[in-house]
């Protein structure tokens, strides 16, 4: 293991360039955004350093890890590594960080101060991939919580409309979430005297009693839930979505959704397998109101970036659906589906900031009709976007949503009929995500046709959206591409639930 | 010498030191009673370390400590109290409500 | 790469290159549009020239629910001679598109969507693993959609557009679940494994090809989610003649073809497809009989065909089903493509502006007019012979040779003859209506330019000359089941029997009788009769579906806002309050906070001295 130094390395590079952007002063206005494009390139060629050192054949065990002992007397150690399941969100994170990057070159939002907007934007950085790479539960939830800081600044000083109101429900709402969360944690530490992820997940998690897994893992759950979101904790969500600038909004979505069904699957799953089995159910349903709601909702909405935040609770309820069946292919569906949800969704909100930068409005009231003919390369983006989260086959949305149906027929916890109700839910919820999107397409995309009267897509937003439009086609045709990384360590998790089955 | 002496002294000061801290409205006045209070109660520390006389001397190096930090605090009292008299011209504790939350 | 793979790909590719720089060159992008179908069609003919192919499956080794990179391919007779039909028809359309669209200004990406709706429907045909079956059902569903809403300046057409998608996403509700249930029964997403492997327990076979048929009744527009087709004809005509006639509706009854043994196993399923059908033949047949739209008539003419064929399916005869869809292909795209003629030269599709045309259009008129006697049934025409094969199919039933019931098979029969009559009597009325008579309306007309009425030509070719295959065993039937991956027994001919003969030519001449009655212009009639609206069957959805949708859908943002936001608001505002009264306590007196610090210190004191005493 020569390559160790890949993950630090990961964080230390932007939370140093955050700091040098602290002290560099106002003359570090001007170049901030190259700066961070640089910095995200870095991290960027580190994520793909990372990809090359990864050993696929053993994808379910730890790699890359490092261990250093941090605070041994409250049994916390500063641990990193990634295996098949943190790994695509890893990439996905370190991606995304780089087309937000390259979008802020020349689009600071209002009201500029690029320096301290880059700054935060590294920051967060650190915090979204310290909480996939992290392997202690206390280091976890630091990381978890270092990510809310930069984005109420986001929200709440680049931010439009009611933007403190948004940005305070934001972190209220998650901060209290993950402080039941921080209660789980601690409920896990003190009855099995660890913090180590790999060691509770191998077996030590499963020696707490019964009614202690129960209530660790519902205080674990309910954190997660909330950021995830699962219905009915969402309603931070369209409010910080709407208020939030674009690349906030990217993040928010591409990223910050992924942290609560990424801990299901590393934390809660593995390490409280009882429970975990006892509630499964219970989240199913959760998760396929989550579903039809989110269709409902979002078709009733009369604003385009609420329309996609609600959007994203159905499609985050797919997610939850794959984790609910306890089964390898729906876990493997669940990690699919963030990893789509993440590149499908930044790339609507980027289109849907550039149609507010064009327009100055979401608001389907004000938004002028046509945009196919207005500005015809955005238009046909957008229509390539919502058709792809509407869950077209051959392009990725699908995947993770069809598995998730597949996982479903066969779950592995006891009650197969009452999951093929949910399934056929589940797939009415599909339906209705077409409706949802389609009156997106026909009230802005279409319409009594208006001459080419807007800028169409310039150079930079090619620059920063084109990696995600490829991902996009490539994981829909190719999406063993993902599979093949994550199935071996799903097997792993499922393994260790496999044991708690009746 | 018995115990009790030197902690009937330790107590009497803490209270005299509770009642200054209490009822006085001269601020000077307050943060002498605060020292009074503070003194009192490392005369207790010092008498329970000779009682005990145990290898660390814990109670003269905690008098030790409370001392240092009594001088510190002393100094930004007076200078805090210095700044008030300035700005409005009077220590009288119960006028200085600044601080105070108006009711929502 | 597999040649069927190729053969997906290369119409895929011409649409992605098509998109890229179709719009720097009309001219580039015409010739990239003719490209691909052209190149998917000589790669067809060549694994036809093949035959009998040493490996009908190919498998490229990635399958499986967590490999889906769904490569693996069937080719068979039933896959290459629909294959032949479908890039055989897609080329006649593109190449028709750059006369017909020559003054679409969105040109390149309408070429590029046809290219990609081509190799969707190949994609299907093709298909040797589920999961490339649904990819490419859908991306066709995708092609419908966006090719019917090419002219979304006008409302009809958006209306259209995201009504076909709906619809057909209804079924897909089944067609999905239908998939996953084949996939969680059987284990594995090869066709021919997972088909062989539901047809033999009948529970499954019952539910996945129940719930297929639902996504089946959606694509290929039958009743009750038919309702989509005819609104789908405000989309240009060479798309209704590829995709709403040809091609695409024709995927439903293949898809049945291709899982036939599966249906085989559950009489029950193909019961309801029979009765389904029946209603969708008659019905849809007496509704064309009013249309005052020319493409509506076709369109409803579309419906009624493809009755046809399902109907064949239900009575057991999958090979009359595949006959049907391939001469139904050639003359129906021939039919929409003669009208979309007619429109380019009228300048509309309604019949009170058509009509006396014989003399200005005589291509046109020669061609429509073999089309629509291959659809009445006219010998010795295409359709003649495949619409007796299922006439014999429903016979055989009858006679209770089949899984079915015979009562299936004679009421399959009666309705059939029965709409034989009715389709002559709509068909007759077209044609006097457009051809003959006086000339209405007034302008110049002239004949469409000749990269318009070639393929009109090209496609009477086989109108003329398919049906002869079906008077020997060995070409077409045997063809179908060449090296099937599922055998289902001897080929049978699909050659006329007497009986059915002497049936259909009395219908017909009942029906042309009909028909020639109405050869007046008063007959056109102004389209809003509840016959000629379907029935009322779009009420029905609107006050069955739509208003409930959005009834919840205001519901749901109701409660939204009310209740779960306000409660959420509700904890937040609370813990405000109880901070403000909180707050009252802070006076800003220093000695009263000690004596309340130190009053607590001596009670907390007590209570510990007085549970330590005791």
């Amino acid at each position: 293991m020569t390559s160790n130094w890949l993950l630090p390395a990961l964080l230390v590079v932007p939370l140093m360039a955050a700091g040098i952007l602290l002290v560099a002063g106002r003359r570090a206005e001007r170049w901030a955004t190259w700066f961070g494009v640089g910095v995200q390139s870095v991290g960027l060629l580190l994520t793909l350093g990372a990809l090359a050192e990864f050993k696929r054949g053993s994808a379910g065990s730890m790699q890359l890890v490092v261990e250093a002992e941090w605070i041994p007397e409250l049994l916390v150690d500063f641990r990193l590594g990634v295996d098949g399941i943190s790994l695509p969100l890893v990439a996905l994170t370190s991606l995304l960080g780089w087309c937000a990057a390259v979008y802020t070159v020349r689009r600071v939002p209002e009201p500029g101060r690029a320096r301290a907007f880059v700054g935060l934007l590294l920051l967060l950085q650190v915090g979204m991939l310290g909480t996939f790479m992290a392997l202690d539960l206390i280091l976890f939830f630091l990381f978890f919580e270092v990510v809310l800081a930069p984005m109420w600044f986001l929200i709440a000083f680049w931010g439009s409309g009611e933007r403190r109101r948004a940005a305070n429900t934001f972190i209220l709402y998650t901060v209290l979430g993950s402080v039941v969360m921080l209660v789980g944690f601690l409920l896990v530490i003190v009855k099995t005297g660890s913090a180590d992820m790999v060691e509770l997940a191998g077996g030590l998690g499963e020696q707490m009693s019964g009614g202690a897994q129960l209530a660790a893992a519902l205080l674990i759950l309910g954190g997660l839930a909330v950021k995830t979101p699962m219905w009915p904790f969402h309603t931070w969500l369209p409010d910080a979505h709407t208020s939030a600038p674009t690349v906030g909004s990217v993040l928010l979505a591409g990223v910050l959704l992924k942290m609560g069904t990424y801990g299901m699957v590393r934390i809660v799953v593995p390490t409280l397998p009882d429970a975990m089995v006892r509630i499964a159910p219970y989240l199913a349903a959760f998760a396929v109101i989550g579903i039809l709601y989110g269709a409902m909702a979002s078709y009733g909405q009369q604003d385009l970036k609420r329309v996609i935040a609600f959007s994203s609770v159905g499609h985050m309820g797919f997610v939850l659906l794959g984790i609910s069946t306890l089964s390898v292919v729906g876990i493997n569906a669940a990690l699919f589906g963030n990893i789509a949800h993440g590149v499908i969704t930044g790339l609507l909100f980027f289109v849907v900031g550039g149609i507010k930068e064009r327009t100055g409005t979401t608001a389907f009231a004000s938004l002028p009709r046509g945009l196919y003919a207005s500005a015809p390369r955005l238009g046909f983006l957008l229509g390539f976007a919502a058709v792809a989260s509407l869950g077209l086959p051959g392009l990725a949305g699908f995947w993770g949503e069809f598995l998730a149906l597949v996982g479903a027929y066969h779950p592995a916890v006891p009650e197969h009929l009452y999951y093929r109700a949910m399934l056929v839910l589940a797939a009415v919820g599909m339906v209705l995500a077409a409706a949802y999107f389609l009156r997106v397409l026909r009230r802005v995309g279409q319409g009594p046709g208006s001459e080419k009267t807007m800028d169409d897509v310039a150079a930079d937003e090619w620059l920063s959206w084109t990696p995600l439009i490829a991902l996009t086609v490539v994981l829909g045709l190719v999406p063993v591409l993902v599979f093949e990384v994550t199935d071996p360590a799903v097997r792993m998790v499922v393994e260790s639930v496999a044991g708690a089955l009746p | 010498m018995h115990l009790s002496l030197p902690l009937l002294l330790s107590v009497s000061l803490f209270g005299i030191g509770v009642y200054g801290l209490l009822v006085r409205r001269n601020a000077i006045l307050v943060l002498m009673s605060v020292e009074l209070m503070l003194n009192g109660v490392n005369v207790s520390l010092v008498a329970f370390d000779v009682f005990w006389a145990e290898a660390l001397r814990a109670g003269q190096s905690l008098a030790i400590f409370v001392i240092t930090i009594a001088a510190a605090e002393i100094g930004l009292g007076l200078a805090i109290l210095l700044l008030l008299y300035r700005m409005r011209g009077s220590i009288a504790i119960d006028e200085a409500t600044d601080l105070r939350e108006d009711a929502a | 790469m597999t040649a069927p793979l190729v053969m997906v790909l290369i119409p895929a590719v011409a649409a992605f290159v098509g998109l890229l720089v179709g719009g720097m060159s009309r001219a580039a992008a015409g010739a990239i549009a003719v490209a691909g179908p052209l190149g998917a069609l000589v790669v067809a003919g060549l694994l036809a020239t093949e035959q009998p192919w040493t490996d009908p499956i190919v498998d490229t080794g990635f399958h499986g629910v967590l490999q889906p990179f769904p490569a693996a391919t069937v080719v068979d007779g039933l896959a290459v001679s629909v294959a032949l039909m479908v890039s055989f028809v897609a080329t006649l359309v593109q190449i028709y598109s750059i006369g017909y669209m020559k003054a679409e200004p969105r040109y390149s990406s309408y070429a590029a969507f046809v290219s990609l709706f081509t190799a969707a429907m190949l994609a299907v045909v093709v298909a040797g693993d589920l999961l490339l079956l649904v990819v490419g059902w859908e991306v066709m569903g995708l092609c419908s959609y966006l090719l019917i809403g090419q002219n979304w300046e006008r409302q009809e057409a958006r209306r259209a557009a995201v009504k076909a998608f709906l619809v057909t996403k209804v079924g897909d509700i089944g067609f999905i679940v239908g998939i996953v249930v084949l996939i969680g029964a059987t284990g594995t997403t090869l066709v021919p494994n997972a088909v062989q492997a539901a047809s033999s327990d009948p529970t499954v076979a019952t539910v996945a090809s129940g719930l297929i048929l639902l996504g089946v009744l959606g694509k290929s527009a039958q009743f009750p989610l038919h309702a989509w087709l005819p609104d789908a004809m405000a989309g240009p005509s060479p798309v209704s003649a590829l995709i709403h006639a040809a091609t695409m509706v024709a995927a439903g009854v293949y898809v049945v073809a291709r899982f036939y043994p599966m249906f085989l196993a559950a009489p029950g399923v193909l019961t309801a497809m029979a009765v389904i059908a029946c209603i969708t033949m008659l019905g849809a047949a007496v509704i064309s009989l009013v249309q005052s739209d020319l493409k509506r008539v076709l369109a409803w003419s579309t419906v009624s065909q493809l009755a046809y064929m399902v109907a064949a399916l239900a009575v057991g005869s999958r090979d009359a089903a595949v006959f049907h869809l391939l001469s139904h292909a050639f003359f129906k795209a021939l039919l929409f493509l003669a009208a979309g003629a007619i429109i380019h030269a009228v300048g509309s599709s309604a019949l009170r502006d058509i009509g006396g045309l014989r003399r200005s259009m005589p291509v046109t008129f020669m061609t429509m007019t073999i089309g629509l006697l291959a659809l009445v049934g006219v010998f010795p025409l295409a359709g003649f012979f495949s619409k007796e094969s299922v006439l014999v199919a429903a016979e055989h039933a009858a006679a209770g040779d089949e899984v079915v019931a015979p009562w299936v098979g004679w009421l399959v029969l009666v309705v059939a003859v029965v709409t034989i009559a009715v389709t002559a009597a709509y068909a007759v009325r077209l044609w006097m209506l457009t051809w003959a008579g006086p000339r209405r309306g007034n302008g110049p007309i002239h004949e469409a330019p000749p990269v318009m009425y070639l393929p009109l030509v090209l496609l009477a070719v086989p109108t003329l000359l398919f049906g002869f295959t079906a008077l020997d065993v060995s070409a077409l039937p045997t063809w179908i089941q060449a090296n099937a991956t599922e055998p289902l027994g001897t080929p049978a001919a699909l050659t006329p029997a007497l009986v059915t003969i002497a049936l259909s030519v009395v219908a017909l001449l009942i029906g042309v009788g009909i028909g020639w009655r109405s050869r007046l212009p008063s007959a056109i009639g102004d389209g809003t009769s509840i016959l000629a609206r379907g029935l009322g069957v779009d009420a029905a959805y609107d006050w069955l579906v739509v208003r409930p949708f959005l009834v919840l859908v205001g519901w749901t943002t109701e409660f939204d806002q009310h209740v779960i936001q306000r409660t959420v608001s509700g904890v937040g505002s609370g813990t405000a309050a109880t901070g403000g009264r909180l707050q009252r306590t802070q006076r800003g007196d220093v000695q009263r906070y000690v004596s309340t610090a130190l009053t607590a210190l001596i009670v907390a004191v007590v209570i510990t001295l007085v549970t330590v005493a005791t």
